[in-house]
């Protein structure tokens, strides 16, 4: 059939009705749009620089929060807005550092803490050691020869230097910055994986867990396992192109194999993200499991939070968690989406999932 | 305003909330529009939420439109980016992912017996497209637009809108399909 003739002959059923449907349709939206449009813009402009005063002046006016404590011949204890308690030693300084969640920096002396449990880590440095903790009570301590202590009285804290974890300290352990040899030159990205019973555990960013790893075919098992093992040898750039060109002959099977690779082999590689997400919409979508595409969603996520796929992702995610109860990462995604996308393309849909 | 207005006048009259000139305009429109987004979805339901949608956001924003005499060209862009847009919707959510075209709400009465039994062939291979294939293909082999007319109206790059022109036109071979170029 020559495009003309397809032109010609592929129209809609006639059907009088539908575009008598379709305009009171469109008049019913006009109509809502301009009902919420009555309101002269003078007045909406007056009402939104009030309100936006008196937010200035909430602000300001509120208590700003302590930066630093010295102190000199006694100890001075600080509470913070989550319960937490500061007791800053005699002849000591604790700063206000910016990090994530609460961070504070033991300039000079000695300080102890005592931690409630909260959901962002909360640090404290000194030197080139870091302490980071959920939840515990331990004592920080830095000397004039920038020797660093710490000693932990309850849970556990981890202890990084130069962004390298170091050790682990539980209840009754200490530990002191001129024992350890300092970290090897190659900067590595230590990162908090999961929190259990207060307790942060860290891996390194080499080894990238595949979630449906098991998945993949068990060599020997088909031809494809052929294709597997030459892609070994492929670069990060020869992995995509090969997943692309995969994706657009509706290789799945391959395509998969290709995106499983880059992100296993290259981590870090700028397009790993990218294909966390493929490998999400294929479990979605191909293989309907969506327990695995919850967790390449959350890799894909935490690989590129603003990356150009993230609104899918929020969205997909939030469907995905819901299919399989997990309710809180749903109405966590769904709460994102629609603070980031109030107007994305998956708003409505992103709204209807997993309701409170 | 006369008794036969031009597009001119009824695209001006419009964007001052002229409620008779856009429905001039609609009926002017919808008959191509109804065909397009047709062609575009896979269903009647959501065909007809497209040319909903399409209108709707070329009357609320007619004042992005520099020339009033180019208001057609405009809105098949507004229709080919909602169709796109409810499509990508349509496949993260899981709807219609596999499902072909409903055809009974497509074909023409007036084929013949033997074209509409080619037709029902071409739609079904069609609607097996995924959206991301079959929205370049349709607009290019059965309406005709142009590569770069393609890219601006989804906002793809052309090398992209090429690429998945070739993707379809393969798809479709391999199930004996095969389309003259425009």
């Amino acid at each position: 059939m020559e495009p003309d003739e397809l032109h010609e002959a592929w129209r809609p059923t006639p059907d009088p009705s539908r575009r008598v449907r379709v305009w009171a349709g469109i008049e019913q939206g006009l109509d809502a749009r301009r009902a919420r449009a009555w309101w002269p813009r003078p007045v909406v402009y007056g009402l939104v620089g009030v309100a936006a005063t008196l937010a200035l002046i909430l602000v300001w006016g509120r208590d700003r929060p302590w930066q630093s404590i010295d102190t000199a011949h006694s100890e001075q204890v600080a509470q913070l807005d989550d319960g937490s308690t500061i007791t800053v030693a005699r002849a000591s300084r604790v700063e206000r550092c910016a990090a994530p969640g609460q961070c504070f920096a033991v300039a000079r002396g000695a300080a102890d803490f005592r931690v409630t449990a909260q959901r962002a880590p909360f640090r404290v440095r000194a030197a080139e050691v870091e302490v980071r903790v959920v939840g515990t009570r331990f004592r920080v301590a830095r000397g004039d020869d920038d020797v660093v202590a710490v000693a932990v009285a309850e849970g556990r804290v981890e202890i990084s230097r130069g962004g390298v974890v170091v050790r682990t300290l539980g209840a009754g352990e200490s530990w002191h910055s001129a024992a350890v040899a300092p970290p090897a030159a190659e900067p590595s990205v230590a990162q908090v994986d999961a929190v259990d019973a207060g307790v942060a555990v860290a891996t390194r960013d080499a080894e990238v867990p595949e979630p449906g790893g098991a998945r993949v075919p068990d060599a020997g098992a088909t031809g494809r396992v052929r294709e597997a093992a030459v892609a070994e040898g492929l670069s990060a750039d020869a992995l995509w192109s090969r997943a692309v060109e995969a994706k657009l002959q509706d290789d799945l099977e391959l395509e998969e194999l290709s995106y499983r690779q880059l992100v296993r082999r290259f981590p870090r590689d700028a397009r790993a993200g990218r294909a966390s997400f493929e490998l999400a919409r294929l479990a979605m979508d191909v293989q309907k499991s969506p327990v695995d595409a919850v967790r390449w969603l959350q890799a894909a996520l935490a690989r590129g939070p603003e990356a150009s796929y993230a609104e899918d992702a929020w969205a997909r995610l939030a469907r995905a968690a819901d299919a399989t109860g997990q309710l809180q990462v749903c109405r966590e995604a769904r709460s994102t989406y629609l603070s980031r996308y109030p107007r994305g393309v998956h708003a409505g849909l992103v709204r209807e999932a997993c309701p409170d | 305003m006369p008794l036969t207005p031009s597009v001119e006048q009824l695209v001006a009259a419009a964007r001052s909330g002229d409620r008779e000139a856009q429905r001039a305009l609609y009926e002017r429109t919808v008959g191509w529009v109804e065909r397009l987004s047709f062609r575009l979805m896979r269903s009647r339901a959501e065909a007809e939420d497209v040319m909903q949608e399409s209108y709707l956001q070329a009357f609320l924003s007619l004042a992005q439109l520099r020339e009033a005499s180019r208001f057609e060209g405009w809105l098949r862009s507004v229709v080919v980016g909602t169709a796109h847009k409810r499509s990508r919707r349509i496949r993260l959510w899981g709807r219609g992912l596999r499902e072909g075209l409903e055809l009974e709400h497509l074909e023409s009465k007036d084929a013949s017996p033997e074209v509409r039994a080619e037709l029902s062939r071409v739609l079904t291979a069609i609607g097996s497209l995924p959206g991301e294939l079959r929205i370049p293909y349709v607009l290019r082999y059965v309406e005709g637009m142009t590569v770069p007319e393609i890219a601006a109206s989804i906002d793809w790059s052309q090398r992209t809108v090429k690429r998945r022109i070739q993707a379809a036109t393969e798809r479709l071979e391999k199930r004996g399909v095969r389309h003259g170029a425009r």
